[in-house]
């Protein structure tokens, strides 16, 4: 037997995907084999349920916690992790509830998990600096509609029907729960703006000008190009001001001229 | 880029009072009151972002020494190891300058997914050769040996040719690493597997145990018959104290470590429990082999 296949069986069991080939290679010692593996995959399945738990706290609230760990347990076997640090484990969760028919009568719930994995990548982000105004002051105007910005990796844009943020908030420890579903579509910039009176993360509420501003630099688009998007799609909005919010919040960490990724701005 | 330090760390002596494991529920209280404890030990798969996170971890650096334990290496899989992860893992060793830098005698991933959880090796001659290069890929790529800890187990393979503590033996005689001897986890292994711990502490190199972790477990009864799980979710049984007192003896006075992972207690449960560590450490006979010095 070798490793590699003795790892495979056994992975295949704590995951639920295959109980009969790791059997035959445990010692069953006065238990049975399937008793012995079965405290590895209670440990796995048990532990990554705890953390995502700890990541999606308000979804857990909102479906109980019993329901809860029978969603995990199906998520995790179709998507156990695939790195070693727990706090990035869950990406796939919100889309996972989206197409969870359990919960296809509760449709603000994927959204509502987005929002939590935005928090969560906020909180944990890589530190970054932040690009300052004065390092686009130096380009001629003609230039400067052909910017692209990389944005914070803190930074992470929800849209949904649903008045998420409300939802979110009145699920919090001291919150009754009760949210308006009728509240009206929302738009969210969760970031973390690592100043000493906002440590964690931040959620900001964004006209659909900024969202889809900020939606197109995330894509990729120029500057020009993001501008014009956001202004088809909302008369009012504000460029100057917008990016001026962008500038105070760190939003960005580097802008680059389009076409040419190694050309930074001066 | 880290950030610069204002002053560099203190490089502590070998901490005399116990440690214990810095968990997320007591980051505020020991960032606002920094206890008397010996050193400060997080998994470090944990700190490998940014945030306040980590920086809480720096500004602890000044006032303890750090022991930066790992999960995630994986270091008994087949197959080669996570490049991302050991790059990540040599950054914050670069930033935190840990005390020492451990894993597990065990294995998570296969296949691309990780089990999160420490599962046990076939003690062969092909697992061996297969953990031994992993614990020189990750001594070379950080410059600095590492501990290795002994597991606690609720199997044992078949076809396994080696007894564990054997196999422990020649990890650390092929790859000079160290042990972190976990005393809770030996119990725990002893009792389900139903072996002696005596050969097992003889076996072990008295010079490698650079630290000993201590721990709860918990009593389940599966098909009719006891199976110790390590969840550490309470406070150390007796008989693992004795054991303790032992392994003391043994290897004389040891930087150990309270680890608790579930059912947190208030931080002064777990001081507390620390404490316990100094006062059967203060009782003890000082060491007498040379390696003291």
């Amino acid at each position: 037997m070798q490793l590699r296949e003795l790892q495979s069986a056994v992975g295949a069991f704590v995951l639920g995907r295959d109980g009969a080939s790791a059997t035959p290679l445990v010692l069953a010692d006065g238990l049975t084999a399937g008793g012995r593996l079965g405290a590895y995959r209670n440990n796995t399945i048990i532990s990554l349920s705890e953390a995502l738990k700890a990541t999606f706290p308000v979804v857990c609230r909102l479906v109980s916690e019993r329901f809860f760990a029978y969603a995990a347990d199906a998520f995790i076997r179709r998507h156990p992790p695939t790195g070693p640090c727990v706090s990035e484990y869950g990406g796939e969760f919100p889309d996972f509830l989206a197409a969870f028919e359990p919960v296809r009568q509760l449709p603000y719930l994927a959204d509502v998990a987005r929002l939590e994995w935005a928090i969560n990548v906020a909180y944990h982000a890589t530190d970054m600096g932040r690009l300052v105004p004065a390092s686009l002051a130096a380009l001629p105007p003609e230039q400067s509609a052909r910017v692209t910005f990389v944005l914070h990796p803190s930074s992470g844009l929800v849209a949904s029907p649903y008045p998420v943020r409300h939802i979110w908030d009145a699920n919090q420890a001291d919150g009754d729960g009760r949210a308006d579903l009728d509240g009206g579509a929302c738009r969210l910039l969760v970031c973390r703006l690592d100043r000493a009176d906002a440590p964690g993360f931040s959620i900001v509420e964004l006209n659909l000008g900024e969202h889809t501003f900020l939606r197109a630099l995330a894509d990729g688009k120029t500057l020009g190009e993001a501008c014009q998007v956001a202004t088809a799609e909302d008369k009012r909005f504000d460029l100057t001001a917008t990016l001026s919010a962008c500038f105070s919040r760190g939003t960005f960490v580097e802008a680059r001229f389009a076409g040419s990724p190694e050309g930074r701005t001066p | 880029m880290p950030t610069t330090r204002t002053a560099p760390y203190q490089t502590a002596p070998i901490p005399a009072p116990a440690g214990i494991g810095l968990r997320f529920p007591h980051h505020d209280e020991i960032m606002a009151s920094r206890p008397p404890v010996g050193f400060l030990e997080v998994h470090a798969e944990n700190y490998m972002g940014g945030g306040r996170l980590v920086r809480d971890l720096e500004a602890l650096r000044h006032d303890y020494p750090i022991s930066l334990h790992c999960i995630g290496l994986s270091l008994g899989s087949d197959g080669p190891l996570d490049e991302r992860h050991l790059e990540r893992l040599s950054a914050l060793a670069e930033r935190i300058e840990p005390l020492f830098v451990s894993d597990h005698l065990s294995w998570s991933a296969v296949g691309g997914a990780y089990l999160n959880d420490l599962l046990p090796l076939p003690y062969t001659e092909e697992a061996l050769a297969v953990f031994a290069r992993h614990v020189e890929q990750v001594q070379e790529r950080l410059r600095r040996s590492i501990l290795i800890e002994n597991p606690s187990s609720y199997l044992r393979f078949a076809h396994s040719t080696l007894s564990e503590w054997d196999f422990l033996a020649e990890v650390v005689r092929r790859t000079g690493c160290g042990v972190i001897l976990d005393v809770n986890n030996l119990y725990v292994s002893a009792k389900n597997h139903d072996f002696d711990v005596d050969p097992y502490l003889a076996a072990i190199p008295a010079a490698a145990v650079h630290e000993i972790h201590l721990a709860g477990h918990t009593l389940k009864h599966v098909d009719g018959r006891e199976l110790r799980i390590d969840d550490h979710g309470s406070p150390v049984i007796a008989e693992v104290w004795a054991l303790y007192e032992q392994a003391n003896r043994l290897f004389g006075p040891t930087p150990t470590l309270i680890e608790w992972d579930s059912n947190i207690p208030p931080l002064t449960e777990l001081i507390a429990e620390a404490t316990k560590v100094d006062q059967i450490q203060a009782a003890a006979a000082p060491r007498t082999s040379d390696a003291a010095a």
